[in-house]
């Protein structure tokens, strides 16, 4: 009866466009209303209880970290560095946008904040050297999907955060670096094929023996995920202290070597985090009642027991689960998802074996894909309002970046190791 | 009324931006402090995660009020969009009465919450939880200020600025 209140009061809310954080509180206060014993002042204290975690603080520090090299003048290095490498190909600049969005995912962990930076520059330049705008448009925002998956990731951190021992946070961020390497050389086959047969232009052919001076120009951006990981890898700090030297490093580039960052933009950047930080926290503090009704309610077990009941191979339950996620990712974002599954899924894939580092990294995968499937891909929207296109041209173009994207969902579904192998390097 | 309305709840925005941007600097100073402390100086803040969660947690109920004044808060807008101009307006104001009376419930159990603990101590600084707990009170009678600015002028019925999602 909860679980039926719970989840049938949230997803009508939903539907009817009441805002995700207000849709899951509201689907909490049914649920407490229907069970005799429970008292309203449950919802508050799960909620403030939900925000009170000092690993959570990692979230604002990531964003702000990403906020100040996005105000330091980063972009532009990491472009002309990927120019470099994959101008000269055909469809160099569409090559380039992906390679730069595998760079920028390492610095931000928010594909919205990837996508506009990166869609801001590169997109209107496509289009002027004669790319289509639905496919500039797709191309990049599907490229940005790799955002969360590159670490640092902020879906990462929550998952692991949610999920407790069986997932570390370092394991999960040195874990997406395969994923996510693989989604950016599939995404590149398939724009160097489309870019063959459209005759997309070459750019700029850097000499090989100029690249490394591209290289320096932007190391100091590159340096940020080896500082983030390297720190926690070898057990020196945390990940919310590695985050905050993460910020301190992204603001000495931005004011020291690139020197484009001011300190007038310093109070702009601090409000801004924080109210993103407040838009992400807040449905994470709201859905801290709804997941503990939901696993009170016992459908979690329930849930594994008929899938367990269909296959006990794990290979079989992930693809069921893929399915299962695949389609919820059309209708709801990565976030509100993730918090709302890993109490119902996290139970059946332990039960039957899978490893939640790789669950983590299917299932953050997974949903990211739904950044990029109309109607609610935030991604889209961002890279077509740059594209100045229409979501129908923008989605006509979209279907080989979505086999791309699915094809590597499979691989790392099927293959654990190339989620588990770099972070048992470091065990 | 409109205009006294609107300024109220102007002022009170600038004063909640001011200081949950501040929350976060302090958040970032404390945190590189306690880091210089624990592996430089060799002795560690024990304050630091008290007052760190204390600052996060006011940041987000505070942030969460200023979302909903400049209307950001995410949702699935595929059905009001959907709806004729008419019927979206009106559906809009169902929408506002679903989340007020999520705001007016949880400002009920939050304020029943700090009152319950306001005699209890946690933590190294050995201070009530209320302190951080009343953030969610107030953020509601923010969100409750910003519903009657919402029926007094229009203009504050559409989204403000930008966020990241993630």
């Amino acid at each position: 009866m909860i679980a039926t209140v719970l989840i049938g009061v949230f997803f009508i809310l939903l539907a009817l466009s009441v805002p995700i954080a207000f849709a899951m509180g509201l689907a909490t206060v049914a649920a407490i209303a229907v069970h005799d014993t429970l008292p309203m002042t449950l919802l508050a204290q799960r909620a403030l209880v939900g925000a009170e975690s000092y690993a959570l603080l990692a979230i604002p520090f990531f964003i702000l970290a990403g906020n100040l090299m996005n105000g330091g003048g980063l972009t532009d290095q990491i472009v002309r560095l990927a120019m470099a490498f994959v101008g000269r190909f055909k469809g160099g600049l569409a090559l380039t946008s992906v390679l730069a969005a595998m760079i920028f995912s390492g610095l931000s962990g928010s594909a919205a904040a990837d996508a506009s930076a990166l869609g801001k520059v590169l997109i209107p330049t496509m289009k002027r050297q004669g790319y289509g705008g639905g496919f500039a448009a797709a191309l990049m925002a599907a490229a940005c999907v790799n955002g969360p998956i590159i670490p640092p990731s902020i879906p990462l951190v929550i998952y692991g955060l949610s999920v407790g021992n069986g997932a570390p946070i370092i394991d999960l961020f040195l874990g997406g670096v395969i994923p996510g390497v693989l989604l950016g050389i599939s995404l590149m086959i398939a724009a160097y094929i489309i870019s063959v047969k459209r005759d997309y232009p070459t750019t700029e052919k850097v000499p090989f023996r100029e690249i490394p001076s591209y290289i320096k120009r932007a190391a100091w951006g590159l340096f940020m995920p080896v500082i983030i990981l390297s720190g926690v890898v070898g057990g020196i700090v945390t990940v919310t202290e590695s985050a905050t030297i993460a910020v301190l490093y992204a603001g000495f580039v931005g004011f020291f070597v690139y020197k484009e960052l001011k300190i007038a933009a310093i109070w702009p950047i601090l409000v801004q985090t924080a109210i993103d930080t407040a838009l992400v926290m807040f449905i994470i503090a709201l859905s801290a009642g709804f997941g503990w009704l939901l696993a009170v309610s016992g459908l979690p077990k329930q849930l594994g027991l008929w899938i367990a009941s269909l296959s006990n191979d794990p290979v079989v339950i992930l693809m069921i689960i893929n399915v299962l996620l695949l389609i919820i990712g059309i209708f709801m974002e990565p976030l509100p998802a993730l918090l709302i599954l890993i109490p119902v899924l996290v139970p059946v894939v332990k039960a039957v074996g899978i490893d939640l580092v790789h669950f983590g990294l299917v299932m953050v995968f997974n949903l990211c894909i739904g950044l990029i499937t109309p109607p609610v891909g935030i991604l889209l929207y961002i890279c077509a309002k740059f594209a100045n296109v229409t979501l129908e041209e923008e989605s006509r173009e979209l279907t080989p970046f979505l086999i791309a994207s699915v094809t590597v969902l499979l691989i790392i579904s099927i293959f654990p190791a190339t989620v588990l192998w770099l972070p048992s390097l470091f065990r | 009324m409109k205009t006294v309305i609107v300024a109220i709840c102007d002022r009170l925005t600038d004063a909640a931006k001011f200081f949950i941007g501040g929350c976060i600097a302090a958040i970032v100073l404390i945190t590189l402090a306690a880091v210089w402390q624990r592996y430089v100086a060799d002795n560690a803040l024990s304050w630091v995660e008290q007052v760190s969660n204390m600052l996060f947690i006011w940041v987000v109920f505070i942030g969460a009020a200023v979302l909903y004044r400049q209307n950001l808060h995410i949702g699935v807008d595929a059905f009001v969009m959907s709806l004729s101009e008419k019927n979206r307006a009106i559906w809009k104001w169902v929408i506002e009465g679903l989340n007020l009376t999520f705001i007016v419930i949880l400002f009920v159990a939050s304020t029943k919450l700090t009152y319950d603990v306001s005699g209890n101590t946690a933590g190294a600084l050995d201070i009530s939880p209320a302190y951080y707990y009343i953030s969610a009170p107030v953020s509601c009678l923010m969100m409750m200020l910003y519903f009657i600015e919402k029926i007094v002028d229009p203009t504050k019925r559409v989204p403000v600025g930008e966020v990241g999602e993630f």
